[in-house]
């Protein structure tokens, strides 16, 4: 079966919550960013409720993918499948100070 | 330096969590007068060094000093619970107590004329109020003995299994 | 009347007298507190035109609507005066206790006029007022100051703001610190140093009563409780040095004078790393219960046992901006900058614009000569020692420390005029102020938000960044949309910094950080505080009487629409890496952004104020003055 590879970069918070730096994700090409979302949170658990929405189906607010820092994920597009090599950081945005 | 006996309980503050943001004389003072001022507050932040911040309240000695000083006989402390109360038709501000204090604890009012001291909130239903606000949890209404369990039992998760882990 | 005093004081530094003046209850509506009612007192009390070191421009102090109550994150309050750096309106915001004694003492506001003769802290004591001679606490840092000031006066409730060494020497991006906290950019501090103004000293014994207390205690308690979930743990568990690598990763970082987005020591100076390696504890401002300063340390080496709350701008500015992958000498820089009080950022990008232009040859070492180097140094960028040696010329404006204290615009200005050169072009500033630590170059909106930023280009003031980074919009490019974005992130952020509130709490009151999810939890606060009926169209309102204010501030102060622009790097010098590389916001795009921007807020194509606007928003005087 075909599969494609997408990696997860963990940067701020869930870097600290996960404990890793990133996640290498293999998928079937109908899987969804939703099914990430839902493989990244069974590996890492502490990262729900925090980084990751309690229902495991979308990220808590001002958390969001980001293709390869140029283009967001966003809700919208979360049925959608990633591409081949795609990377999705995820970044827990703020107000600076 | 007063003893204290194992079963009076009081308002202890660990310095660990406490980030020094004053909300418990804020509602402390609230509880007492209906006012927000921290000159009102039985319980009192004090910071040293920008990161040295903790939070003092009476601490129930055995056998109060300040009880002892009161040259008014104006203070008594409640056997049962340790808590001391002012009889606020005898004191008469000469501030004494304040002097045999060794902890702060002990305010004077310069409006009525009286000392204030923490009472835990006797009178509040969820008890003492600057423990229910406190946003860090750094406060906690505990008798000497179980602080000291507390030291304990923090004791050696961090130093037996905290270096376990790490080795 | 709850929430307030009614009452404004009035100091006279050379007559050395105070006066009271009484404000009416809808005054205090229309411009709440913090940088709406500190522009506003300025608009009131400055003689237009003047330069900003003279006898006529005023020190503005507005208190906040809920300092002194358990509001979360309530305890902050405005500075505003003419700045020295851009002539137009200095507004400034600080924290924690300074606020909450001026509270009790019983004023929601102070006005500063005129010069002192003699170098002088000024003591509110309550209602009475002291002028006590600063000659013994010259020289002293700015938590020193504090200190000293408190044991002089044997009562540790005194809550002073100060200026440190760098204000007493005229630094011109000097700043005022209270209780560890900085009233920062824009040049506050060397105002009080030309007032000879060294530092402000509060007591206040008074208690602080509200309107409907039993609503305000429930609604504090719970947002206390949420703002110890999960919409607040990147504050508390990181600060916001979590940004570096968030930026890195976006190639918004600015590296080495902004010349990239990207930093190849990004992960040695990321929040991350500063978390592990130099975190002593996280503390709170008063009345905050989330605590995000995280207080970091130098462990070993030469610098050892230097602390201080380490920020994400102060982060960027003296770490990937000087190409410095090494927390401790960014760790020493910001302690010098906090200590001596001066603006952390300001100094790492005229520090940066003086590596480029040592890079570039224009500098050499002989040009950093000072007594403890008498040939001078190398200032090429990534050398940490050097600029700590420059950090310190700069706050005792020693050589050319002198020059560099003015700021990048002087600075480069100078230079230029001297040498021929055009150095300019690479000092990062418009209007005369230095940028945040979000590289335009790749945010679309924000650098429309950034050119129109009546402090100049300010992340704070404008937050227009949200929508770029959100994907709400594409990032880089322009459209139609781009005016409406910038004039409602602009005036979202107004609201806050106006009440004020701290931002970080926005999320705590709904879940959600947008208008329908804070303002309804905001007019309660207000109303139960105050007995006011507040709705929510009227906190819409707290936010555009805010920018209103201090446009109108600096049109009568001589701006005009061309003042409006961006660095010239932003606009001529794309990033040749990272995800951010390629772009520039080019001059056709600015001036259309600006259009729409000025059509968003009702304004003139001129960029200028209808008078029947101001007229509708409650604002006759300023209608008569500067109304078109």
């Amino acid at each position: 079966m075909e599969t494609i590879q997408v990696k997860v970069e963990f940067s701020g918070l869930s870097r600290i919550l996960a404990k890793a730096n990133d996640m290498q994700l293999t998928l079937s090409p109908q899987q969804s960013y939703v099914d990430i979302i839902r493989m990244v949170a069974e590996k890492y658990p502490s990262l729900v409720g925090n980084v990751i929405d309690k229902s495991k189906n979308s990220l808590f607010p001002s958390n969001i993918f980001s293709r390869d820092g140029k283009t967001v994920v966003m809700p919208e597009e979360m049925n959608n499948s990633p591409q081949d090599g795609e990377v999705l950081i995820l970044l827990s945005l703020l107000a600076g100070g | 330096m007063p003893t204290s006996t194992s079963k009076y309980q009081y308002v202890d503050c660990d310095p660990d969590k406490c980030i020094g943001c004053q909300l418990c004389e804020y509602v402390c003072s609230y509880t007492k007068t209906g006012e927000y001022n921290s000159y009102r507050s039985r319980i009192r932040t004090v910071r040293v060094d920008e990161v040295l911040i903790t939070a003092i309240a009476c601490r129930t000695c055995e056998n109060a000093p300040c009880v002892r000083a009161c040259p008014q006989d104006a203070l008594s402390q409640d056997p049962n619970t340790g808590i001391i109360l002012v009889d606020a038709s005898k004191c008469d501000a000469c501030a004494w107590c304040v002097e045999a204090c060794d902890f702060g604890a002990i305010s004077m009012n310069p409006e009525t004329k009286l000392a204030e001291i923490c009472d835990q909130c006797e009178d509040q239903e969820d008890g003492p109020q600057c423990v229910k606000w406190c946003p860090k949890e750094a406060l906690t209404l505990t008798t000497p003995d179980q602080r000291a369990q507390k030291s304990r039992r923090e004791l050696i998760k961090e130093e037996i299994i905290g270096n376990k882990a790490a080795g | 009347m709850y929430g307030y005093h009614g009452k404004i004081l009035h100091i006279d530094l050379k007559e050395q007298k105070h006066w009271v003046e009484e404000k009416p209850e809808d005054w205090y509506k229309m411009y709440i507190g913090g940088v709406a009612m500190a522009t506003r007192l300025c608009w009131e009390n400055i003689k237009p035109g003047c330069d900003a070191y003279s006898p006529d421009n005023p020190v503005c102090i507005a208190n906040g609507i809920f300092a002194g109550t358990p509001v979360p994150v309530g305890g902050k309050y405005g500075l505003a005066s003419k700045s020295p750096m851009t002539g137009f309106i200095g507004d400034s915001l600080s924290g924690s206790w300074f606020t909450i004694a001026l509270k009790r003492a019983g004023w929601d506001g102070v006005v500063i006029h005129n010069i002192s003769d003699n170098w002088v802290n000024i003591f509110i004591d309550d209602d009475r007022v002291e002028f006590r001679d600063a000659t013994s606490l010259l020289g002293k840092g700015t938590y020193e100051t504090e200190e000293a000031i408190r044991e002089q006066l044997h009562d540790d409730q005194v809550r002073s703001a100060t200026i440190g060494p760098s204000g007493e020497n005229m630094v011109r991006f000097a700043n005022v610190t209270n209780d560890g906290r900085q009233a920062g950019r824009t040049g506050h501090g060397s105002v009080w140093g030309s007032k000879k103004l060294k530092a402000v000293s509060v007591r206040g014994t008074h208690g602080i009563a509200v309107a409907d207390p039993d609503v305000l205690m429930k609604l504090s308690f719970d947002i206390t409780k949420e703002a110890q979930g999960p919409h607040t743990s990147k504050y508390r568990i990181l600060g916001t040095s979590t940004n570096v690598l968030n930026m890195n990763k976006l190639g918004l970082l600015p590296t080495r004078n902004y010349s990239e987005g990207v930093f190849e020591g990004a992960e040695m100076v990321s929040g991350e790393y500063l978390h592990e390696h130099h975190a002593v504890k996280t503390i709170a401002c008063a009345q905050c219960p989330i605590a995000c300063e995280q207080m970091s340390m130098v462990k070993s080496g030469p610098y050892e046992g230097a602390m201080t709350g380490i920020e994400y701008e102060c982060l960027f500015a003296n770490g990937p901006n000087l190409g410095i992958a090494d927390l401790n000498y960014v760790i020493k820089l910001i302690s010098i900058a906090d200590q001596s009080g001066m603006d952390a950022m300001t100094m790492g990008i005229t520090i940066s614009w003086a590596m480029e232009t040592y890079e570039k040859k224009i500098f050499t070492d002989k040009d950093f000569k000072c007594e403890s180097h008498p040939d001078g140094f190398a200032l090429n960028f990534g050398n940490g020692q050097s600029a700590v040696f420059l950090a310190e010329m700069i706050r005792d404006r020693e050589g050319i420390g002198a020059l560099l204290s003015e700021g990048t615009r002087i600075a480069s200005r100078t230079i230029d005029t001297e040498r021929g050169t055009e150095t300019w072009k690479w000092a990062m500033q418009s209007k005369g102020l230095e940028p945040a630590g979000y590289d335009a170059r790749g945010l679309k909106t924000f650098a429309l938000g950034s050119s129109v930023g009546t402090r100049g280009p300010c992340h704070n003031r404008s937050a227009a960044y949200d929508v770029d980074i959100q994907g709400v919009v594409d990032r880089f490019k322009v459209d139609e949309t781009r005016g409406e974005h910038a004039k409602d992130s602009e005036e979202y952020a107004a609201v806050y910094d106006s009440l004020p509130l701290c931002k970080f709490i926005r999320r705590c009151f709904t879940g959600k950080a947008d208008r329908a999810g804070a303002w309804p939890t905001i007019a309660q606060l207000i109303n139960a505080t105050t007995g006011w009926d507040f709705k929510y169209e009227d906190i819409d309102m707290i936010g555009i009487r805010a920018t209103t204010i201090k446009k109108a501030f600096n049109i009568r102060e001589g701006w005009k629409r061309s003042d409006d622009s961006l660095p010239w790097r932003w606009m001529h010098d794309p990033m040749t890496k990272g995800p951010s590389a390629g772009h520039v916001t080019t001059e056709e795009e600015l001036e259309y952004m600006k259009d729409l921007y000025y059509t968003a807020k009702g304004w003139t194509k001129d960029g200028l104020i209808p008078k029947q606007k101001l007229i509708d928003l409650g604002m006759d005087d300023v209608a008569e003055q500067i109304g078109i």
